[in-house]
């Protein structure tokens, strides 16, 4: 659709394109990226016609771009301004109206009745239609947004080009307008080209990124190989970690701000510790970064407030326990969504803790265990059918001081799960139904919160220094804890 | 006059308004013709135009002494009254519609001071261009007026790329006040053509016949209709040049086009009355408070209203002080700045809720 050749020229010194060249297909959703004056907006000021390239051509469905007539170019590329000011107030329909100019032939450019079927087209797309009456002042900064792209759409254009669309927009509307222009784009209707300032949003939407730098293009490929945090490093010249979205296969990058904490203060000590016969609580003085199995605030997330709540045998459903447990947790003045909480039928006095300083890190275990519905794993199948009457139930909390990478955490998971089986083999507890040697309760709970500061821990498998020590501690506590029973 | 609801204006809204304008045009002309040191009643007014226009007899008796009142000295400076103020109202109109700016007009960008210089130069240096004759002075004026224009637009640019319209009205505001002190010096300098500087700068419509509305009539139908012609560009170019070369619009082109058309429609009325002032400012202000700013119809009903208005402008400045005759610029600013203050107002109370 489009390609741009060697392309060099711009105004002034500070906003110029060097030597810029690539494509954009029919249908794509085409993304421009950079830091402030790495000359996005001088791109699309030539794009769309308005600086000419002092050198290198822009071609436009094969057609040099400066062959083209004003008003041809209009019926090809429309554009959507960052913003469109006027002192004067036309109404809604009049400001759309002007979209069908270039298609305009008689001299005092009446409007023909194909002209108004097209406005009240786009006023509908827009959700403009109600406002069509009402002036340009009259509207808020996303409504005077959607006015100008029921303009742009009334051009009947094959590409659309948007300089930062997503400014001034509230999300709600932030995500109607990219979805509407990314349907466009998959019914291969339109060519899109946006500007965009939140790297994000930009991953979420385009098909191909053109990530800008200093004039030149600096890499032009899939957002998730243009959003690498080399790439960002070079460019914005800033680190930054990655995550995924948690529904579609996207790269997000998020930016850590610069965190002031004491190193010496110690932040696991049992002073923290609360045990009635309902519940042990642990508070932390900061979040901790947590990875746990927990029915309530589980998964991975930041937690303050840690509780192993003790639930009777008499079972109730998941939702009525969830609700009894936020009652408990506003008694403890605990804001629920501060907290995760595992839950057990053992008798809470069946515990063990420990804790242990190294020069790497502090850790602190609290074991909590029951074997009373002991299952072998390997042959899980078997219990599929069984009434459960008995309950037991083994959580292991592991609180670490120091910054573990996200493999490290389930590896501390993996270390402790194994940790666990091999103190059950060794206190010979059996399957009931099996007679094999059990590896566990069903409704056991592994939890790993650390505080993210201090030294990385690049792993924790059972021979390194952070693994070895969980593994013979998660140990020792089961079988102590199961000793006590 | 009513404001019409939100702009919204179906066919019938707008036939009725452009009826409107053209009765209120119809009257302010038969007021005009009728009302002077000697009265003649409206309907004699009306008998004498259905004669002249006709050639049928008419049931009363015409006097031949106010026929001629009437045709050679009222109803040629009735016309040329109505020429000056569509000419100046469609212009400001336009610069206004270019400039993005509701404060432009002829007379604060210059462009009238420029197109005055034009003219005092021809009668200071008693210029006569060859082929021009009669023509020498608005040509001379339109030509000035266009210059002003180009070289205020281009010292605004060079103070500041983006063209703010402060800047260019700042600029206007400056090269105004230079081009006065230019005629002040020529008229400092001169004898004879004194009196004959001073009555012209003084702004009026008074003693100048029919040969006057023949100079000014072909500039007022080019100038006009190349504005209306465009008047959908000026709409584009309400929301800034990029915006409107997105859209479609040929914006160089376009730009010279309307300034050329605007300069032709200053300079000449300039040529022929002199500079008054405010009705470029005003009568388009007014408009857009009645119908909203589509320069569609803001052009063609900003000659009917601009027309009528210094028609009566005209009669006021004749009979106000009668036998004496007040300048027709002194009516256009006592009636102009009070009814621009009020607009400007009421705008903004209304904007602000």
């Amino acid at each position: 659709m489009i390609q741009v050749e060697n392309v060099s020229g711009g105004y002034g010194e500070k906003f110029r394109m060097e030597n810029v060249s690539f494509r954009v297909e029919k249908g794509e959703f085409f993304g421009i990226i950079g830091p402030n004056g790495s000359g996005k907006t001088t791109l699309a000021k030539m794009l769309s016609g308005i600086i000419k390239p002092e050198r290198g051509d822009i071609f436009l469905k094969k057609r040099n771009i400066n062959d083209f007539r004003p008003k041809d170019l209009a019926k090809t590329i429309a554009v959507l301004p960052q913003i469109a000011e006027t002192s004067f107030r036309f109404t809604v329909r009049e400001t759309v109206a002007l979209g069908r100019y270039a298609h305009q032939t008689n001299i005092f450019s009446m409007l023909t009745k194909e002209d108004d079927a097209i406005i009240d087209d786009v006023l509908e797309y827009t959700h403009m239609k109600e406002y069509e009456h009402k002036t340009i002042d009259q509207l808020s900064g996303g409504e005077k947004q959607r006015v100008f792209l029921a303009q742009a759409l009334a051009q009947e254009p094959e590409v659309i080009i948007l300089d930062e669309p997503t400014n001034h927009l509230d999300l709600a509307f932030q995500k109607e307008l990219l979805d509407l222009l990314k349907g466009w784009t998959d019914e291969n209707k339109l060519t899109v080209i946006a500007i965009f300032h939140d790297l994000n949003i930009a991953s979420l939407y385009c098909d191909r990124l053109l990530l800008l730098h200093e004039g030149k293009v600096h890499v032009c490929d899939a957002p998730n190989k243009v959003l690498q945090q080399k790439h960002i490093l070079q460019v914005y010249g800033t680190e930054v970690e990655h995550h995924v979205h948690p529904e579609i296969p996207k790269l997000q990058v998020v930016l850590t701000p610069k965190q002031k904490m004491s190193q010496n203060e110690q932040l696991f000590t049992t002073d923290q510790l609360t045990f009635t016969d309902e519940y042990i609580s642990f508070r932390s003085p900061i979040p901790l970064k947590t990875l746990s199995s927990s029915r309530f605030g589980g998964g991975s997330g930041w937690f303050k407030h840690f509780v192993n709540r003790y639930v009777a045998k008499a079972f109730v459903s998941q939702n009525e326990l969830n609700k009894e447990t936020k009652q408990l947790l506003k008694r403890l003045g605990v804001e629920p969504m501060d907290a995760v909480v595992t839950y057990t039928s053992v008798d809470l006095k069946h515990r063990a803790l420990e804790q242990v300083q190294t020069d790497q890190f502090a850790l602190f275990v609290v074991v909590t265990a029951g074997v009373a519905h002991a299952v072998d794993a390997s042959l899980g199948e078997k219990h599929e059918q069984e009434e459960r009457t008995e309950v037991g139930t083994i959580n292991t909390w592991i609180f670490i001081d120091g910054k573990l990478k996200d493999y490290a955490f389930v590896e501390a998971i993996v270390t402790a799960t194994e940790a666990k089986a091999k103190a059950l083999q060794v206190e010979n507890v059996k399957d009931r139904l099996t007679k094999t040697i059990a590896t566990g309760n069903p409704t056991d709970n592994i939890l790993i919160a650390a505080t993210q500061r201090g030294n990385v821990i690049e792993t924790a498998n059972s021979t390194s220094p952070l693994g070895a020590k969980i593994g013979e501690i998660v140990y020792r506590l089961t079988q102590k804890a199961l000793k006590q029973h | 006059m009513k404001k019409l609801n939100a702009y919204e204006l179906t066919r019938t809204k707008l036939f009725l308004f452009y009826m409107l304008l053209t009765l209120v045009l119809a009257a302010s002309i038969i007021i005009g013709v009728s009302i002077g040191s000697v009265n003649i009643p409206v309907k004699e007014v009306v008998y004498i135009f259905w004669s002249e226009l006709t050639g049928r007899s008419v049931p009363i008796e015409i006097s031949e002494n106010h026929k001629n009142i009437i045709l050679s000295i009222r109803l040629p400076r009735v016309v040329l009254a109505g020429l000056v103020g569509a000419s100046l109202a469609i212009a400001g109109a336009a610069f206004q519609g270019l400039l993005r700016n509701p404060l432009a007009d002829p007379y604060t960008l210059g462009v009238s001071s420029g197109a005055s210089v034009g003219a005092v130069m021809t009668i200071f240096f008693q210029i006569a261009l060859p082929f021009f004759g009669n023509f020498t002075l608005p040509l001379l004026s339109i030509i000035f007026a266009f210059l002003t224009m180009l070289v205020v637009l281009f010292f605004a640019r060079l103070l500041d790329r983006s063209l703010r319209v402060e800047t260019i009205i700042l600029t206007g505001i400056v090269f105004s006040s230079f081009l006065g002190a230019l005629i002040s010096l020529m008229i400092a300098l001169t004898g004879e053509e004194l009196r004959q500087i001073i009555g012209w700068l003084l702004g009026s419509v008074s003693m100048r016949g029919w040969s006057y509305v023949l100079i000014i009539l072909p500039f007022f139908v080019t100038g006009s209709l190349l504005l209306m012609m465009n008047a959908n560009e000026l709409n584009v170019m309400a929301f800034g040049e990029e915006h409107a070369q997105h859209i479609g619009v040929a914006v160089k082109q376009k730009k010279l086009l309307i300034m050329i058309a605007g300069s032709i429609l200053t300079g000449a009325a300039v040529a022929v009355s002199g500079t008054i002032g405010f009705v470029g400012l005003v009568i388009p202000h007014f408009i857009r408070f009645l119908i909203g700013p589509n320069h569609v119809h803001l052009l063609p009903a900003s000659i009917f209203v601009g027309s009528s208005f210094l028609i009566i402008a005209d009669l006021c400045s004749r009979t106000v002080i009668s036998p004496a005759e007040l300048p027709i610029g002194v009516i256009t600013a006592l009636i102009g700045a009070p009814v621009f203050a009020l607009i400007m107002l009421r705008q903004n109370v209304k904007g602000r809720k």
